[in-house]
């Protein structure tokens, strides 16, 4: 059984999926994200780029062209000091959400 | 910061929209390709395998119609392709889209040409340093210190009564007093005769304290400005000249500066250039010099005195410290000035209102002419408006009949699935390139027709304003091309794409014989246009009617074969007797130029808005009311009279004989005599200047009536006559100041115009001539505001008249050709050829009728707005409001005439095979 991400929290998983992987493109992020959460959050693939190009205008990744060690042309993301700047701010934000729904459904 | 860095990287996207595209598109392929790849590893078909990777990857074209919108630029896109796809439109129907972009140059470039006036004149700040902290400094009330006026103006500002001038001593009270203002500043117009180059010419200066330049925080174009060391007594003479002047007098030649010229006879050395933009405080005046104060005395006015606390002539710019209110400064003024006044004793019996300043604000300079120039400016706005309305009114009716035209265009594209608010914005997609056209096309006209206006109004002094095209102006027009693309564009967009999509879509459909809600609106909008043209041609009628009265006035002089110029010698170091000697000596020489009958000399010239006039005590008349008698005199050359053919009606003339040593003497004209004199015989009586109680001190002052002479205008057409008198300059040495020459001629005036100007320059080669014209040029540039007003205003019915009747063509032309069925019908039942004409023409001149009938009363109530600006009519004048009917009728019955012939023609047999 696989989930659909929570809403909102996409852009989150792809600056930390590039934390951990440094450059990489869009096929490695979906896969990336989808093999560390053991296959329980899905993307909707193509979702991952109107994703992508909304954090290229905000300045938190930039692209490049590279090539695949299958040898093919692909479009490698990295993230910025921005980037690494709003993904603390995302996990904050998410933690002190989930924190509070995690209180609120706790308590008898 | 970072929105900056996010427009950037939007900017950027814009630019290489093309390369991200296929970055995207390129990206997308890939990842599918890798997902397919990879399932096929696992042993999957190629197919199911290609087909699970588009499945998991989603809806690729929505993906990157997703991913392009991100970046913002959808609506450009659409944008540009629905203005390529209009600009096509247009393209196909040349006709249209040409009637349509004139008539938008026409109401949009008057628009922007008005506002460019207003915007120079009204609400132009001045170009220098943070024009908005200036502030001018004024005063209301009555002052206890006693005061001559020697320069300056009065005016209403917010309704109360203002004064612009101090003395020097109050001046300087006030710049060290008033802590929150960071530079007081002094400033006086006077005009002076400048001798450069070997030639001498009046030039306008303006006197200031040494820290204006600073103050005002101007730069200089070349060389220095003034400063407070050049504003000390036994400083180097020193001037700034305008760049106006300097283009003018000495061809912008770089070299003037360190060069001397003679100023009202004395030397000045040019320190400098006054930048282009800069033109002065008052753009009325001169600002050919700017010298500074401590030489006004002595190089400008005997009045303008630096020392005397009686003279009043200084006027006062501040500029306030940033973030101080007005009010502070206006508290800090008001005590100093009332400390000031108090040291003055009051009398008792008289009560005073108490003397305040005004603070008022500076960035536009010197307010006074500018209140003048609104009124007129706002009568013309008013016109400007109806004219653009109007076209809209046109292109709406133009945009509804074509909009049936493209009815099954629309009708095609709603039933592929286009959506009602795409095609409305598709429809005002092409208003709005049709306004843009317009606004493009009025622009080129637009400068050319504001200078005009300009050249105008100013008459004699042209007003030397900026009136180029500039950012303010430009938003203004693009403003009115939004608005005007929305008023002709809405309601013709919506009402095109309200389509019943069955009956459209079938060929031949015409629909019904009534009145469909289009043809409603666009009658309604004809009605509409030919109500305001009628209102506009009505305006024109009395407009032209006024300048006819005035150009018929009688001036009560003979203004034919009449040469008239201007010297003055009193600028040239001429004191009373001596001036008189030099004028004669013109006069004379003047005189015995062949062709010339007579030749005299007077204060000023008349019908030129100059006039001199006195209070006046007459025994045995008693003023009514608080008014004392008045009479306006006019010293000059005693065959003043006789050269102007003014007639002496009864007694004697002036002449040599009546010398400064014999009883003084005048001749009055008739009102003079009608006021004072009940119309009795003056011949003899005595009347005295100043308004006396029992005998007057002065012998001087006491004037004895010798001759009663013809009515004749004074000050310009439009006036009353008023009581004149008739001075000697003999008995009067102490009037003379410059004086103008009226030359009678048997050849045309300026035929000898060369030779008057060698016989000033060999009398004397210090004094220049100014204003050489003829007296009948004098009275025409008088009439000029009337001119303007009656020919912008006609011109402007016209265009209305001339659109208003277009659109009405363009209605029924595509009225007859909608009825042309009905019509073959009726002409099969028997109706004659006639018969239909007329039921097509009623139908016109119902709706013009019903235009004038709604634009007549509207007149009639707006035309009260105007009723200082006519002479010799009634705001409700008849024969304007007929013309203008008869007029609005004419064009729109020959407009309709075209059409109603044409289904006059309608041949029955081919209207019904049609059917």
């Amino acid at each position: 059984m696989r989930d659909e991400i929570p809403p909102g929290t996409l852009y989150m998983l792809i600056l930390k999926t590039l934390v951990r992987g440094g450059e990489m493109h869009g096929f490695e992020i979906a896969n990336s994200i989808q093999q560390i959460s053991e296959d329980v959050l899905q993307v909707e693939e193509g979702s991952l780029y109107p994703a992508l190009q909304r954090m290229l205008i905000k300045g938190w990744v930039t692209a490049e062209w590279g090539v695949t060690a299958g040898n093919r042309r692909a479009r490698y993301y990295k993230l910025t000091k921005a980037g690494r700047k709003q993904l603390e701010v995302e996990l904050s934000q998410f933690q002190r959400v989930n924190q509070a729904i995690i209180r609120v459904i706790q308590t008898a | 910061m970072e929105w900056i860095g996010e427009i950037w990287r939007r900017l950027r996207a814009l630019v290489r929209r093309r390369q991200n595209d296929r970055d995207l598109e390129e990206e997308m392929r890939l990842h599918v390709e890798l997902r397919a790849e990879e399932q096929m590893k696992t042993g999957v078909a190629p197919d199911d395998a290609r087909s699970t990777a588009q499945q998991r990857f989603g809806n690729a074209l929505l993906m990157k119609e997703r991913s392009c919108d991100v970046w913002g630029w959808r609506w450009l896109e659409t944008f540009l392709q629905d203005l390529r796809y209009g600009a096509r439109m247009l393209r196909k129907s040349p006709a249209f889209t040409a009637v349509a972009i004139l008539s938008l140059a026409i109401g949009i470039g008057a628009n922007t040409a008005i506002f460019s006036v207003v915007n120079a004149i009204l609400l132009k700040s001045m170009p220098v340093r943070n024009p908005e902290q200036l502030r001018l400094v004024l005063w209301t009330g009555e002052p206890r210190i006693p005061m001559s006026t020697g320069s300056g103006y009065s005016t209403t500002l917010h309704n109360i009564e203002v004064h612009s001038s101090f003395s020097y001593p109050m001046y300087q009270l006030l710049a060290t007093s008033v802590p929150q203002f960071s530079d007081v500043m002094g400033f006086a117009h006077a005009d002076l005769t400048v001798l450069a180059a070997g030639e001498s010419h009046y030039a306008g200066a303006l006197f200031v304290t040494g820290n204006f330049f600073r103050g005002a925080g101007v730069n200089p174009l070349l060389g220095r400005m003034l400063s407070p060391e050049d504003d000390r007594a036994g400083a180097p003479a020193v001037a700034v000249i305008g760049y106006r002047y300097w283009e003018r007098r000495f061809g912008l030649d770089r070299a003037i500066v360190g060069r001397t010229i003679r100023v009202n006879g004395r030397p000045v050395t040019i320190a400098g250039v006054i930048p282009k933009p800069f033109l002065g405080l008052e753009p009325r005046e001169g600002n050919d010099l700017i010298l500074p104060m401590a030489l006004a005395e002595a190089y400008g006015r005997k009045e303008y005195s630096l020392g005397r606390e009686d003279s009043w002539w200084v006027q006062i710019l501040g500029r306030l410290r940033p973030g101080v209110p007005d009010r502070q400064a206006w508290g800090a003024l008001d005590v100093v000035m009332a400390r000031a006044s108090a040291r003055y004793e009051d009398k008792p019996e008289q009560k005073r209102h108490p003397w305040r300043p005004v603070v008022e604000n500076g960035a536009g300079g010197v307010p006074m002419w500018r209140e003048n120039a609104s009124g007129p400016l706002f009568i013309l706005s008013g016109v400007v408006a109806f004219v653009l309305l109007i076209a809209c009114a046109n292109l709406a009716n133009l945009l509804l009949a074509r909009g049936t035209a493209r009815r099954r265009e629309m009708a095609v594209r709603l039933s592929i699935g286009a959506g009602r608010w795409r095609l409305v914005r598709q429809l005002l997609t092409e208003s709005l390139l049709l306004a843009g056209l317009g606004a493009g096309a009025g622009l080129t006209f637009a400068s050319p027709l504001s200078k005009l206006v300009l050249a105008l109004a100013g008459g004699k002094n042209p007003l030397t304003l900026d009136v180029q095209v500039d950012a303010r102006t430009l938003l203004f027009t693009v403003a009115t091309a939004l608005l005007t693309a929305l008023i002709f564009g809405l309601a013709p967009a919506f009402r095109a794409t309200r389509i019943n999509l069955t009956p459209s879509l079938k060929d031949g459909a015409t629909g019904g014989f009534g009145a469909t809600p289009h043809s409603r609106l666009s009658r309604s909008l004809i009605v509409g246009q030919v109500a305001l043209s009628t209102l506009l041609l009505a305006g024109a009628g009395l407009f032209i009617r006024t300048l006819v009265n005035l150009a018929k006035v009688d001036p009560g002089f003979q203004s034919q074969q009449l040469l008239i110029f201007t010297v003055d010698g009193s600028r040239s170091g001429y004191e009373a007797g001596k001036l008189l000697a030099v004028y004669e000596r013109i006069r004379k020489k003047v005189s015995a130029i062949p062709g010339v009958r007579a030749a005299t000399f007077s204060m000023f010239p008349l019908i030129a808005g100059s006039m001199s006039n006195s209070d006046i005590s007459v025994p045995g008349y008693s003023p009514k009311g608080k008014e004392s008698a008045r009479t306006y005199e006019m010293v000059a050359d005693s065959g003043f009279l006789a050269a102007m053919g003014i007639p002496i009606l009864i007694g004697r003339d002036l002449n040599e004989g009546d010398r400064p040593n014999a009883p003084m003497v005048a001749v009055v004209n008739e009102t003079f005599v009608r006021d004072y004199f009940a119309g009795n015989n003056p011949l003899g009586k005595i009347f005295y200047f100043g308004q006396l109680t029992g005998q007057p001190k002065v012998a001087k002052d006491t004037v004895q009536i010798i001759g009663v002479c013809r009515d004749a205008k004074y000050t310009d057409l439009r006036s009353a006559i008023p009581p004149t008198a008739y001075l000697s300059y003999l008995q009067n040495a102490d009037w003379v100041g410059q004086a103008t020459f009226e030359v009678r001629t048997a050849v045309p005036p300026l035929s000898i115009a060369h030779a008057v100007r060698r016989a000033v320059t060999e009398t004397d080669r210090d004094v220049p001539v100014a204003d050489l014209l003829t007296q009948e040029q004098q009275i025409r540039m008088s009439l000029s505001p009337e001119r303007l007003a009656a020919g912008l205003i006609g011109s402007f019915g016209l265009i209305a008249a001339l659109l208003a009747a277009i659109g009405l063509y363009g209605v029924m032309a595509y009225t007859v050709t909608r009825r042309t069925s009905e019509i073959g019908i009726r002409m099969a039942l028997g109706a004659g050829c006639n018969a239909v004409l007329w039921m097509v023409l009623r139908g016109s001149l119902f709706m013009v009728a019903t235009g004038i009938g709604i634009g007549v009363p509207t007149a009639l109530a707006m035309t009260q707005v105007v009723r200082e600006a006519l002479y010799g009519i009634e705001p409700n004048d008849p024969v304007s409001f007929i013309a203008a009917s008869v007029l609005m009728l004419a064009v729109a019955t020959v407009a309709a005439w075209i059409p109603a012939q044409r289904a006059g023609r309608v041949d029955p047999m081919q209207a019904l095979r049609h059917e």
